[in-house]
């Protein structure tokens, strides 16, 4: 049990938004394992919200609207029969499966809430996603909408007009119908992953810090914001983020390997970051860079912090990864629905937190 | 022997398209004929070359298997949930992954020739489907990763080398290949294969039972797509059910195509497709070393596969308007 927990906190290299709801008696953890070098910390966050003017995104101009050390669900009311409709992206990934599992959670402890969670058959499928909004905004018989979605701007013409509660989870979707964000924006995740991915190639002793990221499907909005998080996060720490060298890997890990293999060709000095799209491609990165002694110090940083990431981490596989607490994402857009629906006013922002708390490793059962 | 020669002809524009994509390469990328990369090179071949054996059998046969990359993503999904239970033996798992794609084919067959699905783009299309279903729920929609498992035996595939760097998996394929080539050339059953791609009543009449030759063919793409689930253990050391729908399978059809192959039947050698692997191998390869976005990869790759497909045509039509020409030059000489 005990090393569950220690794998959440290393692979928690934390996450933004309004530090706030961060509980601050547990944060700031610091793991060392096997290399690993992992950071939580009030600090970086309290840095985000002063950058926030810079960023200019949607996503990051919500969370600035967030307070500090605030629950903005505390004592709302969640009682009242309501049909709720949670749109995702997809369901069938580990990391969305967390977010479905939160929302069923709420559906479970609540009796009188209905909770129907749905999603396309892959993070690409566009008009899959885009035939279920149409769909269940037209059939009227939901009380309120929780949309992840695959293309924000195609979601917001969708939805224009709409009277019903409408909640953003996970990406944000910048329209005057959506009540609240909740979740934290890709973008500044991989900013502060960017930036601990510096520390720990510092500490792991490299002293030209350079980085190369591995990302998803070209033009993906996903793999965009994380790719300009990687890059801001890693400048901004000191490193050098080679935007020239870029391999697009399809978020595939097989095509992972292909990109490590050109990476190990056109640097045989080794890279100290190796920044990847998701788990699964840090993990084959790593994998494929194994053996060669010019990368043995190097930083592998992942993206999700799913269980298996964790368990890679502890092995060395993997370095580090930059987590998302999905689970509480699934759980607070529901519950925010419903208090809305109750007449509670949310704000723009909903901090979904960091999976280092340990409410959420007792639910998945990574702690007794 | 004309024809003998006439088939390397076939080959020697495939063989100088590859040999001119590695001559610009080479000056392009200092590092690309560096030994590390071109090893390389060839173990990102093994994974679409086997993939590709199968899918040239049901092309030559006129038909297809849409369902090459999802049986193989399926494969290695099985052996993961395997793991995951406990099974850690190397064996076992490498025999489980072929008996199930193997079974993926029989049943692919079985539904073009016992159930008479019109055409097997049909029933591998939705083969594929279900394969990609079936591999998130037999993996609970989770990554699941083959190190320190104690199945690390299942990884030697595609991972081990040996001479100096020389990878494992490709000198499967090479052996795969050779086999392949000998069945299709030597043996009375690689004929009736590509009888039955040229003229199905004919292959009927002739006493050849197509229905068993072309369920052999849609077995043996299940089997190649199982090896291939087990070298993509081994690369990436582990599996995700998600990755079923990646466009394994075109990749798999354009190397085919460029290698000559046709989606009329009866044409298509291993050489050929060996030469078409070889070429998108090279071709991703130099573009990911040069850092090329993969919108341009995609698109270059798309102009290869026309290209080769419009140089094959034209040939064609000229040989057959030769033919024609000498047919009717021979006509004359008689009247005369």
């Amino acid at each position: 049990m005990f090393r569950r927990g220690l794998c959440v906190i290393a692979a928690a290299v934390l996450l933004l938004g309004s530090a706030a709801a961060c509980d601050k008696d547990s944060g700031a953890e610091k793991a060392g394992t096997s290399g690993t070098e992992a950071k939580a910390g009030t600090e970086a966050m309290t840095e985000e919200k002063k950058d926030e003017s810079s960023v200019g995104q949607s996503a990051e101009k919500a969370e600035g609207k967030s307070r500090e050390g605030e629950d903005p669900l505390a004592g709302a009311d969640l009682s009242g029969s309501y049909k709720i409709d949670v749109i995702l992206k997809t369901t069938s990934s580990e990391y969305w499966s967390y977010v479905v599992a939160g929302a069923k959670a709420f559906e479970k402890e609540h009796s009188n809430i209905k909770v129907d969670v749905k999603g396309a058959s892959s993070e690409t499928a566009y008009d899959e996603q885009q035939n279920i909004i149409e769909t269940d905004l037209n059939a009227g018989t939901y009380d309120g909408y929780v949309i992840a979605p695959l293309q924000a701007d195609l979601v917001k013409t969708l939805i224009s007009g709409q009277k019903k509660p409408i909640l953003a989870v996970d990406t944000n979707i910048d329209a005057p119908e959506v009540l609240s964000f909740v979740g934290t924006s890709n973008k500044t995740a991989a900013e502060e992953g960017g930036k601990a991915a510096v520390e720990a190639a510092k500490k792991a002793g490299w002293e030209k810090i350079e980085a190369i990221s591995i990302s998803g499907v070209q033009g993906d909005g996903t793999a965009t914001d994380r790719l300009k998080g990687y890059q801001a996060g890693i400048e901004s720490a000191g490193g050098t983020f080679l935007e020239a060298e870029i391999q697009y890997a399809d978020a595939v890990a097989d095509k992972a390997v292909t990109s490590m293999e050109a990476i190990m060709q056109n640097h045989p000095e080794g890279v100290a970051i190796i920044c990847c799209n998701n788990d699964d491609m840090a993990i084959a990165a790593a994998r494929a860079a194994k053996g060669n002694e010019a990368y043995k110090n190097t930083v592998f940083m992942g993206f999700d912090g799913i269980k298996s990431a964790c368990d890679a981490i502890l092995e060395g596989s993997e370095t580090m990864s930059v987590a998302q607490e999905a689970y509480e994402m699934g759980y607070k857009s529901v519950a925010a629905a419903v208090a809305n629906l109750n007449g509670k006013e949310l704000p723009k922002f909903i901090n979904s937190g960091y999976p280092s708390s340990p409410r959420t490793m007792r639910r998945r059962g990574w702690i007794l | 022997m004309k024809n003998k020669w006439n088939g390397l002809a076939n080959y020697i524009g495939t063989f100088a398209a590859l040999i001119i994509l590695c001559a610009a390469l080479s000056i392009a990328s200092p590092n690309f004929l560096d030994k590390t990369n071109l090893m390389s090179i060839l173990k990102q071949t093994s994974f679409n070359a086997l993939l590709s054996t199968g899918m040239l059998l049901t092309l030559i046969t006129a038909g297809i298997d849409l369902s090459v990359g999802a049986t193989a993503t399926f494969g290695a999904c099985v052996a993961g949930a395997m793991v995951r239970l406990g099974v850690h033996n190397p064996i076992v798992l490498f025999f489980s992954v072929l008996a199930v794609s193997g079974t993926i084919g029989l049943i692919n067959g079985l539904l073009l020739t016992r159930l008479h699905l019109p055409h097997p783009f049909v029933s591998t299309l939705g083969m594929k489907n279900v394969l990609w279903g079936a591999a998130l729920i037999i993996t609970a929609s989770q990554m699941i990763s083959f190190s320190n498992t104690g199945a690390e035996g299942i990884m030697l595939l595609g991972s081990a080398t040996i001479l100096g760097g020389f990878p494992i998996s490709f000198l499967v394929v090479l052996f795969i290949y050779i086999l392949m080539h000998i069945l299709l050339t030597r043996t009375a059953l690689g004929r009736s294969i590509y009888c039955a791609g040229g003229n199905m009543e004919a292959t009927r009449l002739s006493g050849i039972h197509a229905e068993n030759v072309l369920t052999f063919c849609y077995i043996m793409s299940g089997l190649m797509a199982g090896f291939a689930g087990i070298v993509s253990i081994g690369r990436s050391g582990i599996c995700n059910g998600a990755n079923a729908i990646q466009p394994y399978d075109t990749d798999a059809i354009a190397a085919c195509i460029i290698g000559g192959a046709s989606f009329m039947g009866g044409k298509g050698t291993m050489v050929g497709t060996m030469l078409g692997a070889l070429i998108i191998a090279v071709l991703r390869n130099g573009f990911t070393l040069l850092s090329v976005p993969s919108a341009w990869q995609n698109l270059v790759l798309g102009l290869v596969i026309i290209g080769a497909v419009l140089l094959d045509v034209t040939r064609e039509r000229m040989q057959r308007n030769k033919r024609q020409k000498e047919a009717g030059q021979e006509k004359g000489g008689e009247k005369a």
